[in-house]
């Protein structure tokens, strides 16, 4: 056989191969799967954004509420969207000073209130009062030591709300989210003592109030207290110190 | 109801259901349709009302621009959504005209990080920054780029100088 030939007979059985594929089913076939993905993501995406979503919140500024760490938490969409939140709810929100970040903080005053909080408490005990304007909301982080939040960048206005964070997802059954700044209260932990060295959520606390205490699981028993200051515990975590 | 027409019934259902649920997602994030009227916005837009292609993209991305016409949330009022013009985005020293019924006065104010200013083009029937003040960027719902309706009219709204 000559190269010519020889070469006109691969080809040609290449040809023959080719057009034994069934084209036309296979791209019937990914067509309609792909629309089948795209219908599935459009109504998880109407469900999310609508009813009820899912996020992924981390930050100090919700201690002990919610984890240094990040939790994730479920989100009730309508409660906002119908204008129905009330004083104490955690609810999701875009940043007024980055709009690209999201913000989980506790609502302290709806409009028309009167809110007093402390300008900065680990400076002292400056309180100021402020009245929130129509329109708007007034929210804070339970940690206030470690929280940029309404007391820097004022009243909020109601439409950069996202969503009211009800639940959170761990790996035990689902646990409600604290609503109410009186609850913050009941948490009941365990004291060990200093010989253990796990690293513990809560030492994070301490870090925040400038006492370190990385190497002693230090958990806090918080049985009454003040409604406005939380614990925190000393470098050798043997007591618990109540501001 | 027989076994057949059910079967078609909830087949037309999921249909529909599967039809608003891609022209919502469409609505919402890729280029929407408003309705909006007012005067704040001669001579840009009629009093009576106009209907207009909101492209949600801009907003999103970040890349809105001073001149641009936008739909944003009311600071005053959640469940109203207004149309005006952005006059300074953040950082920018805005010079407005404080009452311009009532006289020359005017002010200037720096726009902070992650405010824009808006203003109406009918500034003297507009409740717009010059009352309420910088407005976070998150309540920026959509940049309107296009009137459709009334026909007469059919054009895209531009930045003004």
């Amino acid at each position: 056989m000559s190269l010519g030939s020889r070469a006109a007979a691969v080809f040609g059985g290449a040809a023959r191969r080719a057009a034994a594929i069934p084209w036309r089913g296979i791209v019937s076939d990914s067509l309609s799967r792909a629309f089948l993905v795209a219908k599935t993501l459009c109504a998880v995406h109407v469900v999310n954004a609508h009813l009820c979503g899912v996020a992924f919140v981390l930050g100090p500024s919700m201690l002990p509420t919610m984890n240094l760490t990040g939790d994730v938490v479920a989100v009730d969409r309508i409660t906002a969207r119908w204008g129905s939140v009330a004083v104490g709810d955690v609810v999701l929100l875009l940043s007024p000073e980055n709009p690209r970040k999201t913000v989980a903080k506790r609502i302290m005053g709806l409009e028309g209130d009167a809110v007093t909080y402390l300008v900065d408490p680990a400076k002292g005990d400056e309180s100021k009062t402020a009245v929130v304007p129509k329109g708007h909301v007034w929210v804070q982080g339970d940690n206030i030591y470690a929280s940029r939040d309404s007391r820097q960048f004022g009243p909020v206005p109601y439409g950069l709300i996202q969503g009211r964070i009800f639940c959170r997802v761990k790996r035990t059954p689902f646990e409600s989210i604290i609503s109410g700044h009186q609850k913050v209260l009941d948490l009941s932990v365990k004291r060990r003592s200093s010989v253990e060295s796990s690293f513990c959520q809560f030492a994070s606390i301490s870090a925040i109030y400038k006492h370190v205490c990385w190497y002693n699981c230090c958990y806090l028993t918080i049985t009454a207290g003040r409604t406005d200051r939380p614990c925190f515990c000393n470098e050798s975590c043997f007591d618990m110190k109540f501001l | 109801m027989s076994l057949g027409s059910r079967a078609a019934a909830v087949f037309g259902g999921a249909a529909l259901a599967k039809t608003l649920c891609a022209v919502h997602v469409v609505n919402a994030h890729l280029c929407g349709v408003a309705f909006v009227l007012g005067p704040s916005m001669l001579p840009t837009m009629n009093l009576t009302g106009d209907v207009v292609a909101v492209d949600r993209i801009t907003a999103r991305w970040g890349s809105v621009a001073v001149g641009d016409v936008v739909l944003l949330l009311s600071p005053e009022n959640p469940r109203k959504t207004v149309a005006k013009r952005i006059m300074g985005l953040e950082g920018d020293a805005v010079t407005y005209l404080v009452d311009p019924a009532k006289g020359d006065e005017s002010k200037t104010a720096v726009v902070p990080k992650g405010h824009v200013w808006v203003q109406g083009d009918n500034i003297y029937a507009s409740r717009d920054s010059r009352q309420f003040g910088p407005v976070p960027y998150g309540l920026i719902q959509g940049r309107i780029f296009c009137r459709i309706w009334p026909p007469e009219s059919f054009g895209f709204i531009g930045q003004k100088a």
